[in-house]
């Protein structure tokens, strides 16, 4: 049977192979691999696709040419859901997350006010403490009505150590304003994409610890990163500078009450 | 011989009208032409077919020195994941197309040689291994299959395999084919995954066309952004960089790929990028598991 039909097959789709190449200007043996329904739809949504790349190329063109495109939606009072957002912004990532609150959030939630954020495990000893009292410093060269409109975010790259309970208390033992602390856990999935996004590199070193960069990231109201504060013990001044030009340019676009 | 086609064929001479002619033949002959072929499925290469390997315990390059790391039995994708596949995964996640998949996901080269969003063209060979894919799109694309990318321990301990034995690492003419395919760059397009050579495992170009990303490939740190980190790792990194002159060909081979992983970002979509993807096993109860 198989031997009999293999034939046919072969010159069968040898017109094909051939009507695939002039047509298509693919290789015509994708017949035999992608199904009858795929195959039909690949000549036509060829042949749409000029539409289709121009809107796309029009959309890229339109948050690359205008570095203000993205903050359109705050000025004009839209939800941040509908309106595009910038090619570059982290909140495209959509895995969820879990707060210190047991609140489950998705980096989209973190819109409206810029971000520092960090990846540290709480039972790190020596580099994550200090990344900690970086964040602080941070926090310190700022004001109080400044501070509350910043995200401090530690992300943990240990989920399963860290759980809810274990953030919550380091928050407290570090004394973490959850007003605005975050302290976010996911899977280890999650974790490896954010830091994917970041930019922060981290491996297990056994027996308990992590080998991980050591990065603040500050990103603006939109998810994108506008600064990134390497190393440990660095001067805070320039990650402050950073969230001060976005927080004055916040209110440069939200009209006064 | 042509029983199937013979109807259209009848009506494309006379017609002469070629445009419209050779497009029913396209139909008429690819239904005919699936129709049968699903009666022969399996004498056809399957793309996403899985081999396993069974674990076992290596020294990683850059592991915890002198520990040996264990694996444990996986899948793995026998062909690298080809522009065909990932053209019908494109198909029914559209936002993945080349102009649509946010930045932040892909750098400018993401399908960079695809003709169109959705066609392939001379660039891009149905059958060649995918290449220009940045690490959240090779993720995606396993992920929609229900698998997940390999890890590192698990791509590099499949990789170590030779023709017939599970570790040819110790092989000098193993490691001076991967270094000589390092030391000059592969002709485009790239050759037909069929044409691949299969390693023990079963495991077929894991060595010699393309790079390929594993789900941790952020986690070598070599340089820079932890310079002052008090792990003490970038030690034990620049002593093994500082000894390649003294060190095995076979772990020069492997630093080259850990400096690779080492130096790129998870957006990168370069020409070289390509990927496979993996399972866990089925947990062994003594039956024979079948992919």
């Amino acid at each position: 049977m198989k031997t009999k039909v293999n034939l046919p097959i072969r010159s069968l789709i040898f017109p094909f192979v051939l009507l695939g190449l002039a047509e298509l200007g693919c290789d015509g043996s994708q017949a035999e691999k992608t199904s009858k329904k795929e195959a039909a739809q690949t000549p036509r949504a060829g042949a749409t696709k000029p539409h289709d790349s121009t809107k796309a190329a029009a959309d890229d063109q339109g948050t690359a040419a205008d570095p203000h495109a993205h903050h359109r939606h705050h000025a004009g009072l839209q939800i941040p859901a509908e309106a595009p957002l910038s090619g570059a912004s982290l909140f495209h990532v959509e895995s969820t997350f879990t707060t210190q609150a047991g609140k489950d959030l998705q980096l989209k939630e973190l819109g409206g006010k810029p971000s520092v954020v960090a990846m540290v495990y709480t039972h790190c000893e020596h580099a994550c403490p200090m990344i900690v009292a970086d964040m602080k410093a941070i926090e310190k060269g700022l004001s109080d009505e400044q501070r509350r409109g910043v995200h401090f975010v530690l992300a943990s790259i240990d989920p399963e150590r860290d759980t809810v309970e274990r953030l919550s208390a380091f928050a407290k033992q570090a004394s973490l304003d959850a007003s605005h602390w975050t302290l976010l856990r996911a899977e280890a999935g999650t974790v490896r994409e954010l830091a994917a996004v970041l930019g922060v590199k981290y491996r297990p070193e056994p027996p308990s610890d992590f080998a991980h960069s050591n990065l603040l990231t500050v990103l603006d109201a939109d998810g994108v990163i506008v600064h990134r504060q390497e190393g440990l013990g660095s001067d805070p001044k320039d990650s402050i500078s950073a969230l001060l030009k976005q927080l004055g340019a916040k209110r440069e676009r939200v009209s006064p009450e | 011989m042509h029983q199937g086609a013979s109807p259209s064929t009848k009506r494309l001479i006379p017609s002469l009208r070629l445009p419209c002619a050779l497009s029913v033949l396209v139909v008429c002959q690819l239904l005919v032409a699936l129709a049968l072929a699903t009666t022969t499925k399996r004498t056809q290469p399957t793309p996403g077919r899985m081999v396993r390997v069974a674990g076992g315990t290596f020294v990683p390059l850059y592991g915890t020195r002198d520990k040996p790391e264990s694996v444990r039995p996986f899948l793995l994708d026998a062909l690298p994941v080809t522009n065909g596949d990932y053209l019908r995964f494109l198909l029914k996640n559209q936002r993945f197309l080349r102009g649509k998949l946010p930045r932040v996901f892909a750098d400018e080269d993401y399908l960079r040689h695809f003709e169109q969003p959705l066609r392939l063209g001379p660039n891009a060979p149905v059958d060649a291994p995918l290449t220009h894919v940045s690490w959240f799109a090779a993720r995606a694309y396993c992920r929609a299959e229900g698998k997940r990318l390999p890890s590192m321990l698990e791509w590099e301990f499949a990789a170590r395999a030779g023709k017939d034995v599970a570790d040819a690492t110790s092989f000098p003419e193993f490691t001076q084919k991967i270094l000589d395919w390092y030391g000059k760059p592969s002709k485009l397009p790239l050759p037909s995954v069929t044409t691949l050579e299969a390693n023990y495992w079963g495991i077929s170009g894991m060595h010699g066309v393309i790079w390929e990303w594993v789900e941790d490939f952020n986690s070598v740190l070599l340089t820079g952004a932890s310079r002052k980190d008090a792990s003490g790792t970038d030690n034990e990194l620049f002593c093994a960089a500082g000894s390649l002159g003294s060190i095995d060909p076979a772990d020069y081979a492997t630093f080259l790929r850990y400096a690779m992983r080492a130096s790129t970002s998870a957006t990168y979509a370069g020409q070289t990028m390509g990927f496979r993807c993996a399972k866990d096993a089925p947990l062994p109860k003594k039956q024979k598991n079948k992919t």
